[in-house]
């Protein structure tokens, strides 16, 4: 593994590992969505509606927050990294 | 060298996710139907605190890097209430040893408790054993100054990073581990000697004052 050092296998690990719960989290926001997609089709209560409906935007927005957020970190120090190395 | 050692703040991106998902996000589902790009709006909102976060915390270790851990109970001297005194041993070494006899000869025992004892005011005073308070003072400082030889090397590496012309051999010498080791306990040998030294002046820079205090005031009261 030549081409790449520690500190990048390292931060590579963490993007992974963040990556993988962000994607637990996104199949539980999809579920949502299908369930109030369900409810609209079935009549049901608002309130179900409206709770998946929360539930699932917010689980969306939790999941863009550390998948971006993530993504953002690790491409700063990377750059940082690169600039130190060539500096 | 293990210093630019940076954790990973996972645990600071979840949390920032979840209270501005709870405080923003969840408000704005409300108009999730019509508007779904409303979305984006809490999205930067925590992409912004997370990278100011890393951007705060990459400045401030820059600026200090902590050597020293100070314990819980920690109180600045200058809040310290209460009477501490240091005690010398005042008896002097037998000059009548020859060769090799002090072997024979017991040494001093070191007291490694503080006694205190009260003045005629009432005040508890902890009297402490010098050379046991040197001996503490040694452990607490040693554990450190690899540390302070690491980042004193760190920084010079860097300034000769920026020369741009560092030649081979000596880039070869500044990464050799043996040449890094013989510097830190060259450095940590000094560092002991010097704070002996400087103890033991203070020490009896403190006690010549005091003497010459003491007879000033005895003259005072002959005259």
């Amino acid at each position: 593994m030549a081409w790449i050092d520690e500190k990048t296998v390292a931060l590579l690990k963490h993007l992974i590992g963040n990556f993988i719960a962000a994607v637990v989290v996104l199949v539980a926001a999809i579920g949502l969505a299908f369930v109030e997609k369900w409810c609209v089709a079935h009549q049901m209560p608002d309130y179900l509606r409206l709770g998946a409906r929360t539930i699932s935007f917010t689980l969306f927005t939790l999941d863009g927050i550390v998948l971006c957020g993530t993504a953002a970190i690790v491409s700063v120090r990377l750059l940082r990294k690169t600039w130190e190395d060539e500096h | 060298m293990n210093i630019d050692t940076q954790t990973f703040p996972s645990r600071q991106i979840w949390l920032v996710a979840v209270i501005v998902a709870a405080l923003v996000g969840i408000p704005l589902s409300v108009f999730a139907d019509k508007t779904p790009w409303l979305i984006v709006i809490p999205i930067l909102i925590g992409v912004t605190v997370i990278l100011a976060q890393e951007i705060w915390a990459s400045l401030s270790r820059n600026a200090q890097l902590t050597l020293v851990g100070m314990p819980k109970e920690y109180l600045e001297l200058a809040r310290y209430r209460g009477h501490v005194a240091l005690s010398i041993p005042v008896a002097e070494d037998d000059t009548r040893q020859e060769f090799f006899e002090f072997i024979k000869t017991s040494r001093r025992k070191v007291t490694k408790s503080a006694e205190v004892i009260t003045d005629d005011a009432g005040n508890k005073v902890h009297v402490i054993d010098s050379e046991r308070f040197v001996t503490l003072l040694f452990n607490r400082i040693l554990p450190s100054t690899d540390q302070v030889a690491e980042l004193s090397l760190l920084r010079a590496l860097r300034r000769y990073e920026r020369m741009h012309t560092l030649s081979p051999q000596l880039e070869q010498f500044l990464k050799d581990k043996t040449v890094l080791t013989v510097i830190k306990a060259d450095f940590k040998g000094n560092t002991a000697q010097a704070i002996n030294r400087a103890g033991e002046a203070v020490i009896r820079e403190l006690v010549r004052q005091a003497s010459a205090s003491k007879q000033n005031q005895l003259k005072a009261e002959a005259s």
